[in-house]
């Protein structure tokens, strides 16, 4: 069974992977697919209160990040949802997938989890090349539409390495690490540059 | 508001900001101006006393200081009428915007908004439009970089350094008598290493390094360590540069607030500095390029570790030269222009080491892993 970390590291994602759901079925419904569906719907289930956040380091930090993603313009909804904190997430998933201190439903969860993630990035990669362009354009797409979530990442990271950093050996850097490792070589492939970009990351994730 | 009228004021923009707030500062605690800060509707006149309270206290600072709403740059010219009550002498434009590609918010902040303010400035008719830039507005160009206007370029480190230029450029076809102020990157205090900017440059070096490489030890860490000066003045020199050039520098002229190349620290001293008082890890690797960093070769945490700090010191590690005439005026005349350091450096480092809780965790937790002697190896 997972234990109190596990069910509040689930209702954090959670609360994300629905706030994506329902930008998706409002704005984007080509992205709201059947894997994603079930996900959301299962972590909902296992962690449907907000208790154990409310009482958590972490419950303004994420109540920041949620309004920070909460656009109701669709291009903003497919960069910030569909590019970013799907990434995100997919990052998140994969190191519990693989995790050996924490419990089967967990890594399964995050099985799953992983999957619904990549499945929507190359849906919304597609989507963003269609809609938004590529190049400097996209880059300046992206700073308009992600800049504030980015930053609101930054808030994040002590809370998690404290909650999390022993426990899932789940830290801040590695988290953006990982994260901005993956960003970069799928931004660079829809021909922004990669200097910009860098650039640019480094003053939002460093709260400028 | 009585009598009002009977004493010269300064208008200052960007008084919220860290280059405003210097300005400001300097002239409440040097001068008797009254200053009228136009400041946008959400940030609150007592917050940005409290900020400017440093040399003086709060009540002194209120009494001289009139806050202006700031309306949207298009309606800027409105201000005239509110600001016909006062004797209005200069303007000293500070309010800018540092998001060094976006480029919207670029022409908004800088050229849209500086025309704004040197129409208002016209209308007033002041005595003169001060106006702090950057050294780099040059962009990259070979050899002494002039205390001119700069003609335009294809070769820039980033947009906000072409902004600048082009603001400069308004500010000086505007009519008005002018000065450009062009400071390279401003970090703390001399004495004390007090900052009260942004986490640009240095900071954003020091606070990657506390957020990424402060939770765990790392044994071998990869950095860009070029030995050539790394450009950046302390904040009272900036100060004192300021002040001495406002009232000594004839109209017209274009001065470059720069330490001393001869005094400055390397690239590669300001990561000596770091690395070896606080991660001090197992071996140090050393490069001078990003492009010699065998990337491939790298964790991604390493990966994005290197990339991240190399472009915070990309564009002050270039070998820059920097005309000084206007300075060295200044200095003979006596200002007192404290150039940055390794040793004035690391009064700054200290001071952010002391706020970091997690630094000093850091330090304590891991005080039997940190090396007493990494090996440094320069690739």
């Amino acid at each position: 069974m997972p234990d109190h970390d596990e069910l509040l590291l689930w209702r954090i994602l959670g609360k994300l992977e629905a706030l994506a759901l329902h930008k998706y079925e409002s704005l984007l419904p080509q992205l709201a697919t059947p894997e994603k569906k079930a996900v959301v719907s299962q972590l909902l289930e296992a962690a449907p209160d907000d208790t154990e956040l409310e009482a958590s380091a972490l419950r303004e930090p994420v109540r920041e990040l949620l309004a920070a993603a909460d656009s109701p313009v669709p291009t903003d909804a497919l960069i910030v949802q569909g590019f970013i904190l799907e990434r995100l997430g997919q990052i998140i998933y994969k190191l519990l997938s693989t995790h050996a201190g924490v419990s089967p439903t967990t890594q399964s969860l995050a099985q799953r989890g992983w999957q619904a993630c990549t499945s929507v990035i190359d849906l919304a990669t597609q989507q963003i090349s269609r809609q938004v362009g590529e190049g400097d354009r996209l880059f300046q797409a992206l700073c308009g539409a992600a800049d504030g979530v980015l930053r609101r990442l930054d808030g994040l990271g002590e809370g998690v390495d404290h909650i999390f950093g022993a426990r899932f050996g789940l830290t801040f850097s590695e988290v953006l690490g990982e994260f901005t490792a993956e960003l970069l070589p799928a931004c660079v492939a829809l021909g922004v540059n990669r200097r910009k970009l860098v650039c640019h990351l480094a003053g939002v994730f460093m709260g400028l | 508001m009585n009598g009002m009228s009977s004493r010269p004021a300064t208008v200052i923009t960007g008084v919220t900001g860290c280059i405003g707030s210097l300005v400001a500062q300097k002239l409440l605690a040097d001068s008797n101006a009254h200053l009228l800060l136009p400041i946008r509707p959400h940030h609150r006149p007592e917050s940005v006393i409290a900020r400017l309270a440093r040399d003086l206290p709060s009540a002194q600072i209120a009494a001289r200081v009139t806050f202006i709403p700031l309306p949207p740059a298009v309606a800027v010219a409105g201000l005239a009428a509110k600001l016909r009550q006062w004797q209005v002498d200069e303007f000293i434009h500070c309010a800018g915007c540092v998001d060094y590609f976006h480029r919207e918010n670029l022409a908004k902040g800088n050229p849209e908004l500086t025309g704004a303010f040197v129409e208002l400035a016209r209308m007033l008719s002041v005595r003169r439009f001060v106006f702090i830039s950057t050294a780099f507005s040059s962009g990259y160009r070979d050899g002494l970089v002039l205390e001119t206007l700069h003609d335009d370029t294809k070769d820039d480190p980033t947009e906000y350094t072409r902004s600048k230029r082009e603001a400069e450029a308004i500010v000086a076809g505007s009519g008005l008598p002018y000065l450009i102020i062009r400071p390279s990157i401003v970090i703390g205090d001399s004495r004390d290493g007090h900052y009260s900017g942004k986490r640009y440059g240095l900071y954003q070096l020091w606070y990657a390094a506390e957020k990424l490489m402060c939770v765990q030890y790392v044994p071998r860490i990869y950095a860009i360590a070029p030995r050539v000066p790394l450009q950046v003045i302390h904040q009272d020199a900036f100060q004192d540069g300021l002040l001495a050039a406002c009232r000594e520098q004839p109209d017209g002229s274009i001065v470059h607030l720069v330490s001393r190349a001869e005094s400055l620290p390397t690239v590669r001293d300001v990561w000596d500095q770091w690395l070896l008082t606080v991660s001090r890890p197992r071996e140090i690797y050393y490069f001078d390029r990003l492009a010699d960093v065998p990337l491939e070769k790298l964790s991604r945490q390493q990966q994005v570790w290197v990339e991240l700090t190399a472009v915070n010191v990309d564009i002050s590690s270039r070998p820059w030269q920097f005309e000084t005439t206007g300075l060295d005026r200044l200095r003979r005349n006596g200002v007192n222009f404290t150039d940055a350091t390794a040793q004035s450096i690391l009064t700054c480092q200290q001071r952010f080491i002391t706020g970091s809780e997690r630094v000093r965790s850091f330090m304590d937790k891991f005080k039997n892993e940190r090396a007493a002697d990494p090996h440094i190896i320069e690739c």
